[in-house]
């Protein structure tokens, strides 16, 4: 492998943007009876405000998200397994929202579900802080996310087994398969700005990513503060995907997959990564959404059952090709 | 203008790995750090470089202490070149170049003409200017070693501080290396590096600093610090220190006891 053609950075970028761009008019074009709107303009103008544009919006809002996490937590803990899931954030979003599920709140009030996510999000942001310190090594960054995973995972399993009723626990488990289905404005309004927000410091990471690719200590000595890199990443983990799993549930594989699927577009630079893997999140996530409403119009596939049925055979040839790359 | 450090003392596990060393660079100097390993060579690279918290004591930067300063403020001072090379992405050798630069650039601005000129310059001194599109991943250890020296370059800052940089190099790169902070010192650089090769280091240092378990066991003129007596204090060997053609040569000859046992 030798030095392979690298496309032009910005190209990369607006390549990227144009697929998300026509993945979003794809998703507002497309509804459970094929392409196209309702004839009445009334009705039309409904279908596309009540329903199609939350749905494109959160798939572009939440895809981004996802893309964009997963580059920065691939370049921060410079391991190309890196996903969003990893630091817990998202294992804490999730249980959040199944015990509002759990607890009847979610049926009382619709918007109870994405704010127990918040907050599910939100205290396991402060316990990965707590066990892994401000300025702690990426190691114990990793094995708090995995502690506070596990300790998701098992209360969620917990919730699940004590549910009060068959219908709650079939409303749990349909959740935890993450979905952009029956979403409204509200749902956008909660999580838009979270996600911005969070988006936007992960972006500004780019350059302090570029210096970690020759270690910490190289790293400092070009001027990367590691205490202010790592409020970064955890604060913007925390933000974009804390509410992005928050409306969506849980949406795998978009995280893991896009970097690397960019990363030979941008010559593997680690800060060059994030505004196409911003992009190619939100087309992949709009794609995925647009293709299960065709497949089932019925709305039966459930996004982050579709995310997972693409990604794991990825991650099969991915495997294969890190054998080939390695082979002599 | 001075890169100093004053009574440093570091603990690193428990034990203590510099103990109260001062030390003052100043541009016009290549100092060459010598001692056996575990002597605290790199540690005390790291610290002048004020990458290290320190126990007691403090570095300074022209009289101001080290802390004083920001990162990037810093990073236009002081290049630092660690011992461990790895680059953990398959970066184009231009681009692992172009990370010297990154201290001298503006937030979100791209590479200047000012920038792309510099990783040229210091592509060329370290002879690694037709790696330009290669991925680092696919050199071999002395030519990605001189790559990461050519970052250290174009970082133009006026300390230049290497761990072992002639680790793995050829005898020609490595005598252009040495040639080439001779060069920088006589530019008005500081250069400080730590290094094994005594020879190299009586020729081309215009200072040696020589470490024994954390303390400083000699500092001053190679030919003065680099003695029979010292580096039979230093490294437990009988060493050869001579000429040759009028170039020094610092030979060990025999270990002076078994350093470990052989069982």
């Amino acid at each position: 492998m030798t030095g392979r053609a690298e496309p032009a950075y910005l190209s990369v970028v607006a390549l990227t943007a144009g697929l998300a761009l026509a993945g979003f008019l794809l998703s507002l074009w497309i509804g459970p009876e094929g392409f196209g709107l309702p004839r009445a303009p009334d009705a039309a103008q409904l279908v596309l405000r009540e329903i199609r544009l939350p749905r494109a919006l959160l798939g572009l809002l939440v895809g981004a998200a996802l893309g964009t996490c997963g580059a920065v937590l691939q370049g921060y803990l410079r391991n190309p397994l890196a996903e969003p899931g990893l630091v817990g954030i998202s294992g804490g979003a999730s249980l959040g929202a199944v015990i509002a599920i759990h607890s009847g709140l979610a049926g009382r009030m619709a918007l109870a579900l994405p704010i127990g996510g918040l907050l599910g999000a939100g205290l396991a942001t402060v316990i990965i802080v707590l066990l892994a310190g401000v300025s702690g090594s990426v190691t114990t960054l990793i094995l708090a996310g995995v502690a506070v995973s596990s300790i998701a995972a098992a209360l969620t399993s917990l919730a699940l087994n004590l549910s009060p009723n068959p219908f709650a626990s079939v409303e749990i488990m349909v959740w935890l398969m993450g979905s952009l289905t029956d979403r409204s404005l509200i749902h956008v309004y909660l999580a838009a700005p979270l996600i911005l927000v969070g988006v936007a410091m992960l972006l500004t990471t780019a350059r302090d990513l570029e210096a970690l690719s020759l270690g910490e200590d190289a790293a400092q000595n070009l001027g990367v503060d590691p205490a202010g890199l790592r409020f970064k990443v955890i604060a913007g983990t925390a933000l974009a995907v804390g509410a992005a799993t928050a409306v969506a549930g849980g949406i795998g594989f978009v995280g893991l997959m896009v970097p690397h699927l960019m990363r030979r577009f941008v010559g593997e630079s680690p800060g060059r990564l994030l505004w196409p893997s911003l992009f190619a999140g939100a087309a992949l996530v709009l794609f995925a959404d647009v293709a299960l409403r065709l497949a089932a119009p019925q709305g039966d596939l459930r996004l982050g059952v579709l995310t997972a049925v693409i990604g794991a055979p990825f991650f099969l040839w991915l495997v294969v090709k890190k054998r080939q790359d390695l082979a002599p | 203008m001075t890169l100093a450090i004053h009574g440093a003392s570091i603990m690193l596990g428990g034990r203590r790995v510099l103990k109260d060393i001062s030390s003052a660079v100043k541009p016009g100097e290549f100092v060459a750090v010598v001692g056996p390993n575990g002597a605290g060579k790199s540690t005390l690279l790291k610290a002048m470089a004020g990458l290290m918290p320190l126990e007691s004591g403090h570095g300074t930067l022209d009289g101001a202490a080290l802390k004083s300063f920001s990162r990037r403020h810093l990073a236009k001072q002081i290049a630092y070149l660690p011992q461990d090379r790895t680059v953990h992405w398959a970066l184009a050798a231009a681009r692992v170049v172009g990370l010297g630069r990154l201290p001298h650039r503006s937030f979100a601005a791209g590479e200047s003409a000012a920038d792309r000129a510099s990783v040229a310059a210091a592509m060329t001194r370290m002879d690694v200017i037709q790696f330009c599109n290669r991925p680092v991943t696919t050199l071999s250890g002395g030519e990605l070693a001189r790559v990461l020296l050519a970052r250290a370059l174009a970082q133009e800052a006026r300390y230049l501080i290497a761990d072992e940089p002639a680790a793995g190099l050829d005898p020609a790169h490595s005598l252009a290396l040495f040639q080439e902070f001779v060069r920088l010192a006589e530019d008005g650089h500081a250069v400080i590096a730590a290094m094994h090769d005594l020879s190299f280091a009586m020729r081309f240092a215009t200072r040696v600093i020589l470490l024994k378990d954390g303390a400083c066991l000699s500092d001053g003129l190679p030919a003065k610090v680099l003695s029979r007596d010292n580096l039979a204090t230093a490294f437990a060997i009988d060493a050869i220190v001579t000429m040759v053609d009028g170039v020094p040569v610092v030979l060990p000859r025999t270990p002076l006891k078994r350093l470990t046992p052989l069982t």
